[in-house]
């Protein structure tokens, strides 16, 4: 290289000083590289550090993966500024010895970089005298030997194992604490380094070099470039490199480190949460060695630290917008921040932290929704174990619960016999000695998991937690005789078959089926994050299930349309209902089903209304055309053929409005709905509206459930003449693809059908092209007004593209049953905060 | 007696107890159809049952690939270097399954990705000890490699989602097979 070329790029400038790097700037200092200046900014004490910008990376690769001399020598410069500012000396001087960790810092965090070497700066005379100034041997020896094992590993590529001879020395080193035993070491380690084939670099100086040039070049590794190919993103942004001082929680009595929570990460109740070690490294708050002192204990940390830790963290989470956690460091009574991220925390956490920090005007109602995700609010309202059925429940057998959640079934000892019961609708345990690939398919399919063997990290706890369901693992005292299919707990011998509860967070199995209630959680405020989220969606959304006692804020903005057959079914009366319809249907001139059918309508309708009384409610009538119905009545085939058209038969729905609106008015119900399934034309609506008339009560509204695309074509009429219209979604999906009413359900089908590349899209999770124009054109045609009050029916369950595509198209009405009335709620007011960014 | 590819179908069923006629084209590499034919042949032998959710053995199928592996691998089973090389996974397999729980734990944290992926890296670079030995273990490799990067692209079910050909799946049906190599029962945690 010629002098002159060696001038010209002499004029860039790569290093950089802590202050003078710019925090809004991460393209050039990486996410690491600015974080930290924007902590300095906010007067936040951060040990002190240079930042080797992203224009690095090039001016390295392009001088043939070394680093050039005058950034080398700009390098050296910001070693000696970082020895000032500390008084400490880099691999020379007296005292505590200069050591700084190396960090990775690209603006988009990229897998396969080389992350971190901590400990950087000591060599056998370095080492004695970190002995020395600390009063700890072990510690010096095993600052040192992590940097070797982590320097070893990342930049010399060679297997950490390669140390086990030198471990050996460890604790002869110990016990002299000379510097000739640390030289005896040091030798130790490039022997096993040069046994590797590789050289060993035993000055400071020389190490921080190499561990620099290995974060520049570990820029092209394979999986970063595929990575950056696949995103788009720029090869030559480059990765920054961040080196700074390491400091000492051990060095004397008013030195310690610690973890801190902005928010109790559990509950996340806003008060300062976290242990400090005192005399201590933060290495050893992770490795349990010694024992904590939690934050809130009284003088737990040097005077002082305290106060300024909790401004810290506060002044911290209005930069970050979020909770968050903090490793930190006292060193002689002066508190360092070393790192600071959005706090891990439990859901519970996560919806009380959300709601605070809209109410403290940190963040936005729009940042609140999309901080609690929608499995946080399902887990957190999963249905529990009736509390008074489980007081009275026998234990049969405990483990580690390595899963959470609750289920019931009767426990099967093979898994193929699982999925064929499980497959055959049948509530299933699998229980297993142990679990195996070979059981995946009895696993997929069971409703929970028990296994005699295994721990916390078995195969069957990593598999039940991939798909969310319930595990207890590792039951010592079961005993599983395979051949005789049976099992034993202490004595007892229970067969397979038997009926088993399972609770997989607690670990406990249960002998019978126990009742589940929905948790009711008065200790989460999950209604006040639903509140937010309605208000950013602006949707009215119903329950499709009763939901009686219990109401809050979250309530539902309607009950409905909830169908007259489910009813009856829950009241054991569905075969009633059915032996009318088949009385009628032979003579429709015949009063007694009339009343029969009325007496029904009336019966099941007065305890719904009596239960919900104030809230909006729809009741759909039954709809002998539809699939169900088929499968239901086993004369079907014999009705009269007018009957199986909505309102073919007036003595038909007749008598059930009649029904219905006497319960309305015993109750004193000022209206109810009541849905019609299966209309495609404005005038089956006003004929059966007519007779309502004849009735002489007008305390009934009636609406439409839309089935199809000629229903979707006449929505509009129905609309004007002010009928209520609700989609009935996966009968839509149904009647557009034209697939039996079997596979309504059968989402898995469709899936592996898209796995293995027939079918583009699972229809019940994404609605077709064609679909999505026939329901824009439905809520077009309506117009605004009524468009607002056309509702989807989204039966049990609401997959969420769906729900993107159908508030897309300008639906803001839903129905969903009770027990996803959060969920659904909450999705909603996501996609609305996403919609606004856009 | 099975030859090398009847064995190779039938060990991806030994190792998935149930495999579609799909995983067993991509796994072996070879087109469906052909696939389809091999396995009605099988089928008609009874040394597999198809189901419409998929392909299982038969006691007759599962016999003769415990045979194949007792006959084809009985003189590896001394092996110092495949012994050897064993016990260096366990340790391996140890750091994985507990990275595994931790991803899941930790809602993927972003270190813990990183730790548990570069043990994948490791594995797959181990692996190519063995191949000159035991050819086909290079299709542990290639699929290691294909969920690695569809990981690296953002897709995380590619870690432990059981239905996919996820890299704890992967990893773990490769564990079978060695233990069922070196005529080893499987550990029980």
């Amino acid at each position: 290289v010629s002098a002159t070329a060696d001038l010209d790029v002499a004029a860039t400038r790569c290093v950089f000083d802590l202050a003078d790097v710019d925090p809004d700037d991460a393209s050039s200092f990486g996410g690491k590289g600015a974080g930290l200046a924007r902590m300095l900014a906010a007067g936040l004490t951060v040990p002190p550090a240079f930042v080797i910008s992203t224009n690095a990376c090039a001016i390295y690769r392009d001088n043939g993966n070394t680093v050039p001399g005058w950034l080398a020598a700009d390098i050296d410069a910001a070693m000696a500024g970082l020895e000032r500012a500390t008084g400490r000396g880099f691999g020379t001087g007296e005292g505590v010895p200069l050591l700084v960790s190396v960090r990775s810092g690209a603006p988009v965090s990229m897998p396969g970089m080389m992350d971190t070497i901590l400990n950087v700066g000591l060599d056998a005379c370095a080492a004695t005298r970190l002995a020395d100034a600390t009063g700890n041997v072990g510690f010096a020896i095993d600052t040192w030997l992590r940097f070797w094992r982590s320097f070893a590993g990342t930049v010399l590529d060679i297997d950490p194992d390669a140390f086990r001879a030198v471990d050996r020395l460890r604790d002869d080193v110990e016990k002299r604490g000379t510097l000739e035993s640390f030289l005896a070491l040091e030798r130790a380690i490039a022997t096993g380094i040069e046994a590797e084939g590789r050289h060993a670099p035993l000055r400071p100086h020389d190490q921080l070099v190499l561990a620099i040039g290995t974060v520049l070049r570990s820029w092209d590794n394979s999986r970063a470039r595929i990575y950056r190919e696949h995103h788009r993103l720029p090869e030559d942004m480059g990765t920054a490199v961040t080196v700074q001082v390491m400091v000492f929680g051990n060095l004397d009595a008013r030195s310690g480190s610690g973890v801190a929570f902005s928010r109790d990460p559990n509950t996340g109740a806003a008060a300062l949460f976290g242990e400090y070690l005192a005399g201590r490294q933060g290495e050893e708050i992770v490795s349990g060695i010694s024992t904590p002192t939690a934050l809130s204990a009284p003088d737990a940390l040097p005077s002082g630290v305290h106060e300024r830790l909790a401004s810290s963290v506060r002044r911290l989470e209005r930069i970050y917008r979020d909770a968050v956690d903090v490793e930190f460091t006292v060193e002689s009574g002066k508190l360092y921040l070393l790192q600071v991220r959005p706090a891990k925390r439990t859901a519970q956490a996560a919806v009380r932290v959300a709601k605070d920090l809209v109410d403290e005007t940190v963040i936005t109602p729009r940042e609140a929704v999309r901080r609690v995700s929608v499995d946080q609010v399902r887990n957190l309202l999963r249905p529990t174990f009736d509390p008074v059925a489980l007081a009275r429940a026998t234990v049969v057998t405990s483990g580690i619960g390595s899963s959470p959640g609750h289920a019931s079934g009767h426990c099967v000892l093979d898994a193929d016999r699982a999925a064929v019961a499980a497959h055959r609708g049948e509530p299933t345990i699998l229980m297993r000695p142990t679990t195996s690939p070979q059981d995946i398919r009895g696993m997929l399919a069971a409703d929970g998991i028990v296994t005699a063997r295994g721990g916390a990290l078995s195969h069957a706890a990593v598999v039940s937690r991939a798909m969310d369901k319930p595990c207890v693992v590792g039951c010592e005292d079961l005993d599983i005789d395979l051949d005789g299919a049976t099992f034993s707990v202490a004595g007892s011998t229970y067969p397979e078959g038997t009926l088993l509860s399972m609770d997989g967070g607690s670990g406990t199995v249960y002998l019978g089926q126990l009742p589940q209630i929905n948790a009711s959680r008065h200790d989460v405020p999950v209604d006040a994050i639903v509140a937010i989220a309605d208000a950013l969606s602006g949707c009215e959304v119903w329950s499709s299930t009763p939901v009686g006692e219990n109401r809050s804020s979250a309530s539902p903005a309607g009950i409905g349309p909830i169908s007259l057959t489910d009813l009856l079914i829950s009241t054991d009366l569905i075969d009633e209902l059915i032996a009318a319809i088949d009385d009628l249907s032979q003579d429709t001139r015949n009063p007694a089903p009339r009343r029969r059918l009325s007496e029904l309508a009336a019966g099941a309708c007065r305890s719904l209304l009596a239960d919900n009384t104030g809230c909006p409610i729809a009741i759909r009538l039954p709809n002998l055309g539809s699939p169900r119905a088929q499968r239901m009545i086993s004369t079907w085939v014999e009705l009269a053929p007018q009957l199986l058209l909505p309102g073919g038969i007036r003595a038909f729905y007749g008598p059930l409005l009649q029904g219905i609106a006497a319960a309305a008015s015993d109750v004193g119900y000022g209206c109810v709905g009541v849905v019609i399934g299966g209309v495609t034309d404005a005038r089956q609506l006003a004929t059966i509206d007519a007779s309502l008339d004849k009735l002489g009560r007008v305390s009934l509204a009636l609406g439409a459930s839309l089935h199809s695309l000629a229903a979707l074509a006449a929505g509009p009429e129905m609309a004007a003449r002010g009928f209520a219209l609700w989609v009935d979604i996966r009968e839509l999906i149904r009647t557009f693809h034209g697939f039996p009413s079997a596979l309504s359900m059968a989402t898995d089908v469709f899936d592996s059908s898209v796995d293995s590349g027939t079918l583009t899209n699972n229809p019940l999770k994404v609605l077709d092209t064609n679909l999505v124009a026939a329901l824009q054109q439905l809520l077009t045609a309506a117009g605004r007004t009524a468009a607002a009050g056309i509702g989807i029916d989204g039966g049990v369950g609401m997959e969420p593209a769906m729900t993107r595509q159908l508030y897309a198209i300008g639906f803001r009405t839903f129905s969903v049953a009770g027990n996803q009335l959060a969920t659904v709620r909450l999705l909603l007011g996501q996609v609305a905060a996403e919609t606004v960014d856009e | 007696v099975i030859d090398d590819a009847t064995f190779g179908l039938l060990n991806v069923v030994y190792l998935k107890k149930l495999a579609s006629i799909e995983d067993l084209a991509s796994l072996t590499a070879a087109p469906v159809d052909d696939v389809d034919d091999v396995i009605a042949g099988l089928s008609e032998r009874e040394l597999v049952v198809s189901t419409p959710s998929g392909v299982l053995l038969s006691g007759t199928g599962r016999d003769l690939v415990v045979d194949y592996y007792q006959r084809a691998y009985e003189p590896l089973r001394s092996n110092v270097g495949l012994v050897s090389w064993y016990e260096q996974f366990e340790d391996l397999n140890t750091r994985f399954i507990a990275l595994v729980s931790e991803w899941q734990h930790t809602n993927g944290d972003a270190r813990v990705h990183e730790r548990l992926l570069r043990v994948v890296g490791s594995l797959v670079r181990e692996l190519d000890q063995l191949v000159p030995s035991i050819p086909r273990y290079e299709g542990y490799a290639n699929r290691f490699n294909l969920s690695l990067a569809r990981v690296d692209a953002g897709n995380d079910e590619y870690i432990a989602n059981p239905r996919l050909d996820s890299l704890h799946n992967i990893w773990f049906e490769f564990h079978e097979d060695i233990l069922s190599v070196l005529g080893r029962p499987r550990d029980t945690t």
